[in-house]
């Protein structure tokens, strides 16, 4: 089973980010951002482990995912929802990247 | 915008189709060792074997036991008859002195083989633990060493193992790797209700 910590972060990430983008209720953009990765991360998750085993791949499906999500959810136009959903997963995977690295630093030392 | 978000993926997909991570680890996941283990070197008591790679191992004298080495290396395994060679002598040489042995001694017998250091990279969630490539020695005379590959042993994290048989030995046999009930619910069960919470929200807006 994948790090739940990870997806939390992923949420919580997400969350402070998207509010600088999207003026919308707090506890309706709470509510979307959860829903999004409720869908998109045990499925990038299951695609990873089980059959396309290249993180990059998975990241380009998971923003295409997600553009999708946040332009129905958010009701804004499809290049604004796939500038949001590149941005958001830019920030998560270079944030997973850089814990990545710290784990590996901590386990050399 | 629109030049930047092309640009971006545009990179995104060549970094897709290309990865090229080295000897650094894809994040996410995790190497798995591979070792290697002769199968009947006891049938052969009047010889030594030897591995010896670029860069590494100088020499490792082997016997039944699993030995690996470092991931990049090409390592070859040699026999010699047990009278033509003493570990001894060979322990107290520096690296170039035993390259200068493996490349000039005639009573050296090279084995077909080619090994390399690593299995694969894997998710870090996989149970995959460790690999272990069964080797078989098929002859042995004075001129040749010709050694097949029998089996692939898998240690899983929960401590279960698959033995695996070579089919041909150009391909390795992969681990069946399937994911357990729980995980289906996870995987598969969140993504289906999250998706039906937000089918029912977009038909309550209309």
């Amino acid at each position: 089973m994948p790090n739940l910590l990870l997806f939390f972060l992923t949420i919580a990430l997400e969350f402070i980010l998207i509010q600088f983008m999207i003026k919308s209720p707090l506890k309706k953009i709470f509510l979307y951002i959860i829903l999004i990765n409720c869908i998109t991360w045990p499925l990038a998750n299951f695609l990873y482990f089980y059959f396309i085993k290249n993180w990059v791949m998975v990241e380009v499906m998971v923003f295409i995912g997600e553009g999708f999500l946040i332009k129905q959810l958010f009701e804004i136009k499809y290049p604004r929802a796939f500038l949001i959903s590149f941005i958001l997963n830019a920030v998560t995977s270079i944030t997973g990247y850089l814990i990545h690295l710290i784990d590996i630093w901590i386990y050399l030392r | 915008m629109k030049r930047i978000l092309v640009l971006s993926f545009i990179l995104m997909l060549v970094l897709a189709a290309s990865p090229c991570w080295g000897d650094i680890i894809e994040p996410g996941t995790k190497e798995i060792p591979l070792y290697y283990q002769i199968d009947n070197i006891d049938s052969y008591p009047d010889f030594f074997f030897l591995a010896h790679g670029i860069p590494s191992p100088s020499f490792e004298v082997l016997n039944s036991s699993e030995f690996s080495f470092y991931k990049l290396s090409m390592v070859y395994i040699y026999a010699l008859p047990e009278s033509e060679f003493n570990p001894l002598e060979l322990e107290n040489r520096d690296d170039a002195q035993i390259n200068t042995f493996f490349q000039n001694n005639t009573k050296l017998i090279k084995s077909n083989l080619e090994l390399s250091g690593s299995f694969d990279t894997v998710p870090e969630a996989d149970k995959l633990e460790k690999a272990v490539m069964i080797l078989e020695i098929d002859s042995l005379n004075d001129n040749e060493l010709v050694i097949s590959k029998k089996q692939m042993k898998y240690y899983f994290a929960d401590g279960t193992q698959q033995v695996i048989d070579f089919q041909n030995q150009a391909t390795i046999p992969q681990p069946l790797n399937t994911p357990g009930p729980g995980e289906y619910l996870f995987y598969i069960l969140i993504p289906l209700l999250a998706l039906g919470v937000i089918i029912f929200i977009i038909r309550k807006r209309k």
